[in-house]
């Protein structure tokens, strides 16, 4: 099973969005394959040794406001703005920084660590997201890197990644 | 068919009506007018040979969708396709939906102990594309390929004087790469993703529904309520104020209005078509 990080509900393995609340559920470019055998592969020597790296600490900062914000990497972090009574809260609501005047969706974008490092993902947002001007694929997983300037719609934030 | 969707108690006789049209190669597409119609019913009856149901909320939007409709049967290739299969242990088809030519849930029938995807006409230049959800039971290790589907499409290609075409088809997973600990990974195409984004929003509203008819009416509600919050990241402005009025029927009078549910069913569907998550993707 797999627990929706908004809602909690339990999806079947497997599924792509939350049946319960709609949200997108973990990185949807990469198809990971559900564990169909029971049984575990013994690990390898090399992984027996083998220590995890600590995850990279990563902020934003909101250009033009001088404000940083703390990115807490659980898996994913969703960038949006918040209005009164709205079910679905982003992890770092953008809503004081004028979002809704720049055009930020509600649920807009995310943070998400994967195989291959920190990347951005656009939720499907209205006015879109960009990365250093060029404009990313919706639902798509696009590598960031420190100092990258992320716009969502006509808000800039820069993305600060600490090893 | 143009109707008001009603029925005085003969629903079982509309639906073998419509059985019998398909098996002569009938289709059937259904235009609902005003908001009392039985859009469930509809969608049964239409969906019985492949075809759809269209809501026409003003009367001046008739001859356009006629006019479309007209269209769309000179573009036809084959009509009553189907996909007939043999049930494979541990493997259940749980949902289907056709995204082209035009979007709609497809039925699953059961008949002389195989299952039945009822999928539509076949059109001459756009492909006929539809999403699958199956769920799979625990396999074991020894197997290489898991058969999810195998079976035959049928269907009647009445241009090429072929009435009964038929062509075998099987849809395969390779099992060795479900492997617990297996960390290969495949890309999923952009619109396979897009489309499944926008097929939750129409699950959302059936699931709405449903909890509905299971007395469940704070579920109904928040269910309304995460949909309209969907939309509108979407840029769906009206049709999330539509949820959102929706839910507060639905808290106050457990239920929903009738054009209001109808107007986000028809919403969210009409949202899969290509040409909308093409401008998406733009």
């Amino acid at each position: 099973m797999k627990e929706c990080p908004y809602c909690h509900h339990n999806e079947i393995t497997g599924a792509f969005f939350c049946s319960h609340c709609g949200s997108r559920l973990g990185v949807l470019n990469k198809l990971s394959y559900p564990p169909f055998v029971t049984s575990e592969p013994q690990p390898l020597p090399s992984e027996l040794k083998h220590e995890p790296d600590k995850p990279p600490r990563v902020a934003l900062e909101v250009l033009g406001a001088g404000k940083v914000l703390p990115v807490e990497m659980e898996g994913e972090a969703t960038l949006g703005r918040y209005n009164d009574g709205q079910p679905l809260i982003p992890d770092i609501d953008l809503t004081p920084f004028g979002a809704q005047q720049a055009g930020v969706s509600r649920i807009h974008a995310s943070i998400i660590m994967n195989i291959n490092g920190i990347a951005l993902v656009d939720l499907g947002s209205i006015n879109g997201t960009f990365i250093n001007g060029k404009k990313i694929e919706p639902n798509v997983d696009c590598p960031l890197k420190n100092g990258d300037i992320v716009s969502m719609a006509d808000l800039k934030l820069q993305i600060i990644i600490e090893k | 068919m143009l109707t008001d969707g009603q029925t005085y108690g003969d629903e079982a006789k509309c639906l073998a009506l419509a059985k019998q049209a398909n098996e002569q190669y009938i289709g059937i597409s259904g235009l609902g007018i005003g908001s009392e119609w039985n859009d469930i019913f509809m969608d049964q009856l239409v969906s019985t040979t492949g075809g759809s149901s269209v809501y026409i909320a003003r009367d001046e939007d008739i001859k356009g969708f006629l006019e479309h409709e007209f269209f769309r049967l000179y573009q036809v290739y084959a009509n009553s396709v189907c996909y007939r299969y043999k049930h494979q242990p541990g493997v259940e088809l749980q949902y289907a939906f056709r995204l082209q030519p035009e979007p709609a849930r497809l039925s699953i029938t059961h008949e002389a102990g195989e299952d039945v995807l009822e999928i539509g006409s076949l059109p001459i230049d756009l492909p006929l594309n539809f999403l699958l959800e199956f769920l799979v039971q625990p396999i074991s290790g020894e197997v290489d390929t898991l058969t999810l589907m195998d079976g035959r499409f049928k269907m009647s290609i009445l241009p090429e004087g072929l009435e009964d075409y038929s062509r075998r088809q099987t849809l395969e997973l390779p099992a060795r790469m479900a492997q617990a600990g297996d960390n290969r990974t495949a890309s999923v195409p952009p619109a396979i993703v897009q489309a499944l984004s926008r097929l939750t929003l129409y699950r959302m509203q059936e699931q709405a529904r449903q909890d509905l008819s299971n007395g469940d009416i704070p579920q109904a509600a928040q269910r309304l309520k995460s949909l309209a919050t969907h939309l509108y990241a979407h840029g769906e402005n009206e049709l999330a104020q539509t949820a959102l009025r929706e839910a507060k029927n639905v808290q106050q009078k457990h239920a929903l209005s009738p054009t209001g549910g109808k107007s986000i069913k028809y919403g969210t569907r009409s949202l899969m078509l290509p040409a909308m998550i093409e401008d998406r993707k733009r």
